[in-house]
């Protein structure tokens, strides 16, 4: 399984535990997830920018039928959140009433487990939004 | 300029095919194909295979040699892969190939064996089509990308669970005129809004299923028949759905439906059937919208006015669709494309579109809309 390397995963540690994108020394801009060529203008060079700990609630939906290795959440909710200059993530949401979300609604990250190799193998965690 | 004609095609049956394996699926379809074109196999010169992720569901690389081997071939042989969109992608290589003059007869092979593994993982070999450090890693499947599309467009656009569901309601309806279908049953608006909700708000009647299946035709730069692939427009746009601009826009529909029109020519007036990519109900609905034949936001509106049934203005997916005809994902463009010619043709059977029909268009997604591929077939 290869998304269970923990290589893998550690490379990303700073994107995805401290919301680590980049910003380009060109434009300003700060994306998220990082990228290593501005759309555009095909700038190639950045600095490390951290994206504040809050986004807002695009759109979501509760997952029932998971993938492997996701089989134990089940029913999940996953969603799409935007910061404050307009980048959005995907990720996990969690500690909230799937009914009363709503467009909008602004969440603060949380640090949770995510996945693990088998029972005897190493737990991968990240990050989760929940509800402000 | 030179002309591509397409001379033969061939869809093996779509379904749970416990008894057949990867290769048998591909050399029947090829095989079949080539039969129908009524050149030799030994006068293909090119063999561009279409597949998604036959190493993840059988282990096998190496598609080109794969099935070059099978079909006792030494020419050129190709594996394209662009996740959903493989068969389309593997039909516009084969185009482009034989406008250059390199090949004269190209078979495009299009095979998916699924079901050779259970469903969490046929789930995950599929989420390799998004994006999969920040999609895929945390847990987003293919229907839960789709299913925030919905809800976005439903928020939007008033878009209603039923205008959803009348989309699988047609498509069933087609496929049970399809003997190869995967699904030859009709449903209800009722029994799709019954089904169990697989990624809400969109439930297991939205979805295509996960199917095994092959698909070929035999294109060529010499020998005449009545149908031309006129046109392949190609787009991309950001494999995740969170970097897209509006979320309830494929951009890259728009701008593979202007490549193609532009080439060919013509105008969504000028188009008298179509195979549009309906892997989840509101898939087909983002097609109409994203191809021009509705403004934004209608496409719901337009499934219920009836315009896209089998005597509608713009009869869509008369094989059954990816929801009914099934969802062998390297098949489908391939698929999409043995419809379109059996129907300029007047060979679709039982259900024939009765009307003069001349161009015919497919429209080929992969992913949750990273890539797209209009292709549009004249009838000579």
């Amino acid at each position: 399984m290869h998304k269970k390397s923990p290589s893998k995963i550690w490379r990303k540690f700073k994107s995805r535990y401290l919301l680590i994108g980049s910003k380009s020394k060109k434009t300003d801009k700060a994306y998220y997830p990082p990228v290593f060529v501005e759309p555009e203008n095909s700038n190639t060079e950045f600095e490390a920018y951290r994206f504040e700990n809050e986004a807002k609630l695009i759109t979501w939906s509760e997952v029932n039928a998971p993938p492997a290795g996701f089989e134990d959440m089940k029913p999940y909710i996953v969603g799409i959140l935007e910061f404050k200059n307009g980048e959005r993530i995907t990720t996990q949401i969690v500690d909230v009433d799937y009914n009363k979300l709503q467009k909008g609604d602004v969440f603060i990250p949380t640090f949770r487990k995510y996945f693990e190799d088998g029972k005897d193998g190493i737990i991968h965690y990240g990050l989760k939004w929940t509800k402000v | 300029m030179k002309q591509v004609y397409v001379n033969g095609g061939y869809t093996t049956k779509f379904g749970e095919l416990w008894k057949r394996d990867f290769r048998d699926l591909g050399v029947e379809a090829a095989v079949n194909a080539v039969q129908n074109s009524k050149i030799n196999l030994q006068d293909i010169d090119v063999l561009y295979v279409a597949n998604m992720a036959a190493s993840h569901y059988t282990g096998q690389d190496h598609l080109g040699a794969l099935f070059a081997t099978e079909l006792g071939l030494d020419c050129p042989a190709f594996h394209i892969e662009a996740a959903c969109a493989s068969g389309s992608a593997a039909i516009r290589a084969g185009f482009l190939d034989l406008l250059s003059g390199s090949s004269e007869n190209a078979l495009i092979l299009g095979v998916e064996k699924m079901t050779d593994v259970n469903t969490k993982n046929a789930t995950e070999g599929l989420s390799g089509a998004s994006d999969e450090e920040w999609e895929a890693f945390y847990g987003v499947t293919f229907p839960s990308l789709y299913a925030m599309i919905a809800r976005e467009h439903m928020n939007r656009y008033g878009t209603s669970h039923e205008q959803l569901a009348m989309c699988s309601v047609k498509n069933h309806k087609h496929g049970t005129l399809n003997p190869d279908a995967h699904f030859q049953k009709e449903i209800t608006v009722e029994q799709v809004l019954r089904s169990p909700v697989v990624a809400d708000p969109l439930k297991l009647f939205d979805s295509s299923p996960i199917s095994d299946g092959a698909a070929a035709i035999v294109m060529s730069s010499k020998k005449k028949s009545e149908i031309r692939l006129i046109a392949s427009g190609h787009a991309q746009d950001s494999l995740a759905l969170h970097d897209r601009k509006d979320i309830t826009i494929l951009e890259a529909t728009i701008k593979a439906k202007e490549r193609a029109f532009k080439q060919s020519k013509l105008k969504n007036k000028d188009i008298d059937i179509m195979e549009v990519h309906d892997c989840f109900s509101i898939a087909e609905i983002l097609a109409y919208e994203d191809l021009g034949f509705v403004e934004k936001g209608k496409g719901g509106q337009f499934v219920e006015s009836g315009d896209t049934q089998m005597d509608g203005s713009i009869p869509t997916n008369l094989s059954g669709g990816l929801k009914a005809a099934g969802h062998p994902v390297g098949a489908t463009g391939v698929k999409q494309a043995v419809e379109i010619v059996k129907q300029l043709t007047g060979k679709a059977g039982k259900r024939q579109v009765q009307k003069d029909m001349k161009y015919g268009l497919t429209h080929n997604i992969g992913g949750s809309g990273a890539t797209c591929i209009v292709n549009i077939f004249e009838k000579i």
